[in-house]
């Protein structure tokens, strides 16, 4: 390793960040290890495989896997490969399957992974135990509350630990049990774009960049500016983890520039009187389940190392969208992105915020361009020679700065997590030292 | 009576691949008002999202994250954002160039046609970085008092990982 990693630690406590961690192939290497490695990674939801045999594939850093409903109707991860010769086994993004096959020697797997066809069996040795030949499990399988996260590393904490003071958000969110859930749809949107995985972790929590980079972004939402307020609760709140400074997850929130429930109720009222009802009924449950989280916060959250929920509470709040980031090598991401929504809305309702959610963030809409553009210019700063010794600066915002006095009126310290009011690169830091302190432990 | 309708085919088939190059020859220099005017009101635009799938379980299909699917409105809610200079990805504008090849009248009711087409878009960045868009489009269109009128696309991507992010219309 030409770079060191201590020395790497050093700047990152002032807030510098050496550019050289964006490139570097040794530095990517450990990372595969040692933050993809261990790190709990999405890997789908329930609703995308509701029946026994369902399975889609996935990526966990560049590990292949499948994720599949066995035939106990539970969820199983394996390896997308044979275990003879290593191929990779399902080629398909999504499927319904009585058993995998490789095509090359015809090795054949259950849906638990167990490998139950071994053609010219008897040629084998004696001593050749077809039950030690099954696919390789992920180590580390959790359904939490539908959502399907995996470790490889077996000795990781549960995910629910991992989460630590984010799990609070996470449920409120994410999973949203007080509107009977989410679904959705196993086709995800994908795009290659060229930089390290690492930038959009670390703008996941930035809300510095959102008005000079998405000013124009609301442009694509149909009659939005006629819903516009004015009296913005104070400004932004980023949210890491109480327990310890260097949680790495981050949530970016604050109040929506618009009344999303008007908006929602202005949209639902074309769509039909059921879907008005259901609008002022998920409102209605939301805010009684919730009373220090108003329903009408937007919210950015990453689930360090590789996930982001963008739920911008406005463009309908019966959707949300999620990106999946898979490592491509140290300047290359695929980034998937996933629609979730409501499932009690009705179908009408749902399709409409779906698609409303890719007009807005995607990258056929008018959130992901941009930043993908952002984040390939900085990845050609990263690559400038001559500035390798000239840290980046990562040191806007008080780590602690607390909250307003209006925040906390609303109720906003009494919810879980370390805070930081206004605009701050606070979240950024958080990613980084997180990242620092993963990358030295073997 | 044959040769009527052969020369009325031809006269379709001209006055389509004209329409279509022109339409594309819009996209390309980014002149979206115009190109908004050659779609009907009630059109609907779709660009599924590509897989490969072995016997999908498609319950959930309709709320799956497909690029566009749009309507005359969400269309130019779409025009006003590429047009709006706040969006750094368009700024400076790509230069594109694509290729409408292999059209194909398929169907045809009277002044309403069923075409599909192959195109190939070439787009390159400021940095010299370039890349490909390519796909099939199954169209609907329609004659009218003002021309050819498109009142359905749907864009059928070659790939189902895009190259870069999609800012523009195909």
């Amino acid at each position: 390793m030409k770079i060191d990693l201590q020395e790497v630690e050093r700047k990152i406590r002032s807030g510098l960040v050496d550019q050289r961690i964006f490139h570097d192939e040794d530095i990517y290497r450990l990372e595969m290890k040692r933050i993809f490695g261990k790190g709990w990674l999405f890997l789908g939801h329930a609703s995308m495989i509701p029946d026994v045999g369902d399975y889609i594939t996935t990526y966990m850093g560049e590990t292949p896997v499948i994720v599949s409903r066995g035939n106990d109707g539970s969820v199983k991860a394996f390896i997308n490969r044979c275990s003879h010769r290593g191929l990779h086994l399902c080629p398909y993004d999504r499927g319904t399957a009585k058993r995998f096959i490789c095509p090359y020697h015809g090795w054949t797997y259950s849906l638990d992974g167990e490998l139950t066809v071994l053609p010219s069996a008897e040629s084998f040795p004696s001593d050749f135990d077809s039950a030690n030949f099954g696919l390789i499990s992920v180590p580390r399988v959790q359904d939490y509350k539908g959502f399907i996260f995996g470790n490889l590393d077996r000795g990781a904490p549960t995910f629910e630990e991992y989460l630590g003071d984010l799990k609070y958000y996470f449920d409120y969110f994410m999973v949203r049990d007080y509107v009977g859930g989410v679904v959705a749809s196993p086709i995800k949107q994908r795009v290659i774009s060229r930089h390290n995985w690492k930038i959009p972790a670390d703008n996941g929590s930035d809300n510095y960049h959102a008005t000079p980079t998405h000013g124009g972004a609301h442009g694509t939402i149909r009659r939005l500016e006629e819903f516009y307020v004015n009296d913005l609760h104070g400004t932004m709140l980023t949210i890491t983890n109480k327990a310890a400074a260097d949680a790495g997850h981050t949530v970016a929130t604050g109040r929506s520039f618009d009344n999303g429930f008007d908006y929602d109720l202005a949209m639902a009222e074309e769509l039909g009187e059921d879907c008005v009802a259901y609008i002022r009924r998920r409102y209605e449950r939301a805010r009684s389940h919730v009373t220090d989280l108003a329903p009408g916060q937007f919210c950015v959250m990453h689930v360090f190392p590789g996930m982001l929920q963008v739920d911008l509470a406005s463009v309908c709040s019966v959707g949300t969208a999620m990106e999946v980031w898979h490592p491509k090598g140290p300047t290359k991401t695929e980034t998937w992105i996933y629609t979730f929504v409501e499932k009690e809305a009705p179908p009408a309702l749902q399709e409409f915020a779906a698609k409303q959610s890719m007009r807005f963030h995607s990258v056929s809409g008018s959130i992901v361009p941009d930043d993908h553009e952002n984040w390939e210019r900085a990845d050609l700063g990263y690559s400038i020679p001559a500035t390798e010794e000239v840290p980046l600066r990562y040191v806007l915002g008080n780590d602690d700065a607390g909250l307003s006095e209006e925040w906390s009126a609303s109720g906003y310290d009494k919810v879980p997590g370390k805070m930081n009011f206004g605009i701050t690169e606070a979240g950024s830091r958080s990613v980084y030292s997180r990242w620092i302190k993963m990358m030295q432990e073997a | 009576m044959l040769l009527d309708r052969t020369m009325d085919d031809l006269i379709a088939n001209h006055e389509i691949s004209q329409f279509l190059y022109r339409e594309a020859r819009l996209l390309d220099e980014a002149d979206y008002g115009a190109w908004a005017e050659l779609l009907d009101d009630d059109i609907e635009y779709i660009a599924p999202q590509a897989e490969f799938t072995d016997r999908p379980n498609n319950a959930l299909d309709h709320i799956g994250s497909h690029h566009f699917q749009e309507n005359k409105d969400s269309i130019l809610n779409r025009i006003d954002w590429l047009s709006s200079g706040f969006s750094s990805s368009e700024t400076p504008q790509p230069i594109r160039n694509r290729i409408i090849a292999n059209i194909m009248i398929t169907s045809r009711e009277g002044d309403d046609f069923e075409v599909s087409s192959q195109f190939q878009l070439i787009q390159s960045r400021w940095d010299g970085t370039q890349v490909d868009f390519s796909g099939r489009r199954e169209d609907k269109l329609r004659r009218t008092g003002d021309g050819l009128r498109i009142f359905r696309r749907v864009i059928y991507l070659s790939t189902p990982v895009l190259p870069r992010a999609l800012t523009t219309f195909l």
